[in-house]
């Protein structure tokens, strides 16, 4: 796809860009045609004929008013366009980051997404409403002013083509070395981002840790990393001014000994030297600066290049299937010898050719040790990884043939990381659903055991929740969780270590909301507090990626394995 | 109101350090090197027009060779003073980030609660780029016009004054009408920089909330709602856009009725035999680049107040109260490393008549009291959201008390100070958090100067020297962001080995062992027994595994 994809936005607005060109080719002949009558004024007055001023200025008034309202429309144009780029983009770019492979976001850092989406559309903004627009601005004075002076004589012209090769060989070199440095800043502010975010992410441990000093140093080593490359980018920069400025000064000289020459051979007027004067001026400062516009366009490319990763990044697969076409069967999620490992660990299997199946309307407990391959469980059942190899059903039929959207409809997730959203806590509930009415929210709380500390709240279902709902405990953040999943009110609860972060009282209210909701559902619960999971219908053990034992807690502590001697440690830990 | 701005500008002109004087001289002498080097070649200009309208040709070498040595001189100068200037200013923009960070470290807890780390990072970005963009081109940029002006004013003049006079009226009538375009411009500015904030929350969300949003935003109100902000954000920058056209095409107007009415004027006065063609061409060479210079003052001035904005909300945040405790080594000069408590006490940890909320409304704790024998471990058990985190986040000092007192060792916090107090205590919080670096350093953070073999002494005790040299790089292999390469019980055990290598006599445990399960949770359990046999413990505990190895159970 390549660059095409920021370009296809901005041909959308092409008509802008179209306006651009016409009101710049018009306001550069505005100024060659009044250079021109001021050229033949002054050979008249130099034949000795009288200047005729009435004539002249109210030309020149018209001209001005006209120059003004173009340029207006110039650069309101200009500007509009780079502006409707970057909104464009940005919208492309949030609809299809939601719908990314999910491993896109355990790979990335948050701070790497962000400061692309931020700078880079800065810089691409920079390149839409300045670079190109200086470079077409650029070439159309040179086109228009170049072909003026060649009604002058042919020999200006000449004199002025023949110094410009030696500027685009010594600009290429230089170029290169600036797409280098631009590629390094970028990654290094990037770090500076990560660093920063890891360390106001981690402050309570810093300041109990007393790492202040640590965590400074590591900011401030990756500010200087930007600083190194900056002085490298200064001193190219100076040098290309340098030269910028020798390549317009000595095609100047040249191109005035030309006209001298001229003059005293008679073939120009001293008037026409006058305008060439003017007009070489005008035409000089584009011609030297477009080598290193291209060079800027060339830096900001980098920027575009970032930009168009994102929009290339594979999407999540869907299938098509939308609707269950067979007859709900007993056993909704299946697992045929599941194997999963994380694509940079792929040795260590997470999952090693594990079975299991989940049964409608029933209750199934998950356990195992950490690093059993629990979690992984979760993310498997909700599409976000894919197995290397094995089957997964999800209502009798591939996942993979699932449309993504519809199979993750049956599902309500309770995870462990608990993400709400700033806003309301009535808002947070109701999270990604239509025009809920308050007493449904209302009869969700309750049936999660978590009205009650909501009325008590001064505000009620309006407080505001901060990020990461940082206000609120453990336990509380958890039913809010769990009455956001029942609201959704889909077919599958799946719970991930619903009982972990909380006490006694806490877990018991838990346990009384998950007793009420399964009477319509299908819940799957992951824990490792068997206590949990007591009364579930089935229970999984899960051991290195498979299932070493499976049945009712009754029956797995007659077999007086694993799971046995789990829960009699547990047991004999609260007495 | 003017006075605001000078201040708020000198300021922080003095961020760019003790080498301001070598950034201001570059300044200068990169623009007299760069507009000696216009005048020269102007000058070259009218020597031209004068031989071709006499003929003597053969003083042409001589006047070719001389401009060219002191163009080449002049550009020189340019060159390497513009190096200079740009190394300077890009310093001075990375003591105004280092400055934000180490602020950012600083302040107190509840700022870091109350705001949006989405708000923190977009003034990293752009807050202080904006404002720095003050040394990295606005000043000069508004600077080297003046400075220019003078240096080609001059020859100006004396070529012919009466034209030169003509073209100063103009310019600055062109210089008034671009200063009425100063307050909405800043205006604007202000607008968008608030509303990028607002976005760039939306996106933090986005992405952070991302499995939330895959599982239940089915009509991707998310997504809307950023688009929502997009729009706003759009919708202002076109406002700017607007101002920008008009400031152009003013600046154009003017251009044009500089270029042509010049030229009409300059006619006339050769006419009059005021003045020669050949000075009129060199003046209009010197004009040229005399008008952009000048205009350039009308057109980064207003920009530069902008920067001027950024750089107050950089000050605002900059003037936020920081943590004084802990980080005003002025303060309380009486208190020195070695405040003697006496280790020997009984009474380890007391607390006295504790009153505190968070706001005013809702008081967590009413008149508590607690007591803690030394060598004891002690188990906070309550409903959640009762106070048990808060009760941890005051022993740490997070939290200014107002009513109460708590001691340790018989000194009350006040007498020992917070750094005393850190030292005191080892904490492993709730949700373990992890740096994103190896996972040798994240246990180093717990005693800085710990050798290596005291870092797998405290990871072997934490049970988790086996997981550890089973990962790729063994210590060396770097955790990811917040340490999502690890499970939830892997990064737990790390953030043991942290607490015990850090020897702190206390030992803060908030619901340390609850992530684990029953089996990982066992071989910590044993762990934690053996390294609270000389420290006293609390522990803030909801599962009765751990409850049941307390000495002594307090309900808040």
């Amino acid at each position: 796809m390549g660059k095409e994809s920021i370009v296809r936005i901005a041909l959308k607005k092409s008509y802008l860009f179209i306006m651009y060109i016409i009101t710049t080719y018009i306001l550069v002949n505005i100024i060659v045609v009044g250079t021109d009558m001021i050229a033949k004024s002054i050979d008249n007055m130099i034949a000795g004929e009288k200047v005729d001023i009435q004539t002249i200025l109210p030309k020149l008034l018209i001209m001005i008013i006209l120059g003004m309202i173009l340029s207006y429309i110039k650069q309101y144009s200009g500007e509009v366009f780079s502006i409707y780029i970057q909104k464009q983009y940005k919208d492309m770019a949030s609809s299809r980051i939601v719908k990314l492979e999910y491993s896109y976001f355990e790979k990335q850092a948050t701070g790497g997404i962000l400061t692309k989406l931020i700078s880079d559309i800065d810089e691409a903004g920079r390149f839409f409403s300045e670079i190109v627009l200086d470079i077409i601005q650029g070439l159309i004075t040179i086109i228009t002013v170049g072909i003026y002076i060649f009604t002058i004589d042919y020999k200006l012209i000449l004199g002025v083509a023949l110094c410009y090769p030696l500027v685009f060989l010594i600009t290429n070199i230089i170029a290169k070395k600036i797409v280098s440095l631009a590629q390094k800043r970028r990654n290094t502010m990037d770090s500076l981002v990560d660093i920063a975010g890891d360390c106001i992410a981690g402050i309570s441990i810093g300041r109990c840790y007393k790492l202040f000093d640590v965590l400074i140093k590591r900011m401030e080593d990756a500010v200087d990393s930007i600083l190194k490359t900056e002085y490298e980018r200064s001193k190219i920069n100076a040098t290309s001014e340098v030269l910028k400025n020798l390549l317009s000064w000595i095609p100047n000289i040249t191109c005035s000994v030309i006209a001298l020459f001229a003059v005293i051979r008679g073939d120009i007027t001293i008037g026409e030297m006058m305008s060439f004067a003017v007009m070489l001026n005008r035409i000089v400062d584009p011609m030297s600066s477009i080598p290193f516009l291209i060079n800027d366009a060339r830096e900001a490319m980098v920027s575009i290049k970032r930009l168009n990763e994102i929009l290339n990044v594979p999407m999540e697969k869907s299938g098509e299937l939308k609707i269950l076409l067979n007859e709900v069967q007993d056993s909704i999620i299946e697992f045929k010898d599941i194997t999963f490992s994380y694509e940079n660990n792929a040795e260590r299997k997470i999952l090693n050719k594990l079975n299991m199946s989940i049964h409608n309307g029933k209750v199934t407990a998950i356990v195992g040790g950490s690093g059993a391959g629990k979690t992984t469980l979760y993310k498997l059942i909700c599409g976000f990884h894919s197995a290397q190899s094995g089957i997964y059903k999800l209502y009798g039929t591939e996942f993979s043939q699932w449309n993504l959207e519809e199979a993750r409809k049956q599902i309500s997730l309770v995870s462990q990381n608990i993400f709400l959203f700033p806003g309301t806590i009535a808002e947070n509930i109701a999270f990604g659903m239509k025009e809920i009415d308050i007493n449904s929210i209302i009869n969700a709380c309750k049936m999660a055991n978590i009205n009650e500390f909501i009325e008590a709240l001064p505000e009620k279902y309006n407080t505001v929740v901060g990020e990461r709902g940082t206000k609120i405990s453990g336990g509380e953040r958890q039913r809010i969780s769990i009455a956001r999943a029942i609201l959704k009110n889909a077919p599958i609860l799946l719970m991930d270590e619903p009982t972990s972060a909380v006490d006694m009282m806490t877990e018991k209210l838990i346990q009384e909301a998950i007793d009420r909701v399964s009477a319509q559902r299908t819940v799957i619960i992951i824990a490792h507090r068997l206590s949990t999971i007591e009364s579930a219908d089935n229970i999984y053990v899960l051991s290195e990626g498979k299932v070493i034992e499976n049945g009712t807690h009754e029956q797995l502590l007659e077999d007086n394995g694993h799971y046995a001697s789990l829960y009699m440690k547990e047991k004999l830990a609260v007495s | 109101m003017k006075r605001v701005k000078v201040n708020t500008f000198i300021r922080f002109m003095k961020l760019l350090g003790k080498r301001w004087p070598v950034y201001i001289i570059s300044i200068l002498l990169m623009t007299i090197g760069s507009s000696a080097f216009a005048v020269i070649s102007s000058l070259l200009l009218k020597q031209i027009f004068e031989i071709a309208q006499s003929g003597k040709i053969d003083r042409l070498p001589a006047i070719i060779l001389a401009n060219f040595l002191a163009g080449l001189i002049s550009i020189s100068i340019f060159g390497v003073f513009m190096a200079l200037y740009n190394i300077e200013a890009k310093r001075g923009f990375a003591n105004t980030q280092k400055m934000v960070l180490e602020k950012i470290m600083k302040l107190p807890m509840d700022y870091y609660e109350n705001h949006h780390s989405g708000d923190i990072i977009s003034k990293l970005l752009y807050d202080a780029q904006m404002a720095s963009q003050m040394y990295t081109s606005r000043l000069r940029r508004v600077v080297a016009p003046i400075i220019s002006v003078i240096v080609y004013l001059i020859p100006m003049f004396i070529l012919c004054a009466q034209v030169t006079l003509c073209l100063i009226a103009v310019n600055i009538l062109s210089l008034l009408v671009n200063s009425l375009l100063i307050k909405p411009m800043k205006r604007a500015g202000k607008e968008a920089s608030k509303k990028n904030s607002f976005m760039v929350e939306k996106l933090s969300n986005l992405i952070q909330g991302i499995e939330m949003i895959k599982i239940f935003d089915e009509h991707s109100s998310q997504v809307r709602s950023y688009k929502n902000a997009n729009q706003e954000y759009t919708n202002v920058q076109k406002n700017k856009a607007k101002l920008s056209a008009l400031l152009n095409s003013m600046n154009t107007g003017f251009d044009l009725l500089s270029s042509l009415a010049f030229l009409a004027i300059g006619m006339i006065f050769v006419e009059r035999g005021v003045t020669t063609i050949g000075s009129l061409a060199a003046i209009y060479a010197m004009y040229g680049a005399f008008s952009f210079r000048f205009l350039q003052i009308g057109r980064y001035f207003p920009e530069l107040m902008n920067n001027i904005v950024y750089a107050e909300r950089v000050f605002e945040f900059l003037d936020v109260t920081e943590d004084e405790d802990l980080f005003n080594k002025n303060l309380k000069s009486d208190i020195t490393e070695d405040v003697k408590f006496d280790a020997s006490k009984k009474e380890c940890i007391s607390i006295e008549n504790l009153s505190f909320g968070y706001n005013s409304e809702r008081n967590i704790f009413n008149n508590f009291s607690m007591k803690v024998e030394k060598g004891n471990c002690v188990a906070l058990i309550g409903k959640s959201g009762r106070g048990k985190s808060t009760l941890a986040k005051l022993l740490l000092g997070f939290y200014p008390i107002s009513e109460g007192n708590i001691s340790f060792f018989g000194k009350s916090f006040s007498e020992l100070g917070k750094n005393k107090v850190l030292d005191m205590i080892a904490y492993v919080p709730q949700e373990a958090y992890l740096f994103n670096v190896s996972i040798k350093e994240n246990i180093r953070y717990g005693k800085l100067d710990s050798t290596d073999e005291e870092i797998y002494e405290a990871a072997k005790k934490a049970n988790a020297h086996e997981f550890i040299l089973n990962q790729a790089d063994g210590y060396d292999t770097v955790v990811g962001e917040r340490g999502k390469m690890l499970s939830g019980g892997e990064r737990q055990r790390i953030a043991i080995a942290r607490a015990i290598v850090k020897e702190a006599p206390i030992l803060l445990l908030d619901e340390a062992t609850s992530a684990l399960d029953n089996s990982s949770e066992e071989l910590v359990q044993s762990a934690l027994n053996r390294l609270m046999k000389n420290r006293t413990t609390i522990m803030i505990a909801h599962r009765t595994t751990t409850i049941a190895m307390a000495d002594k159970i307090i309900t808040i």
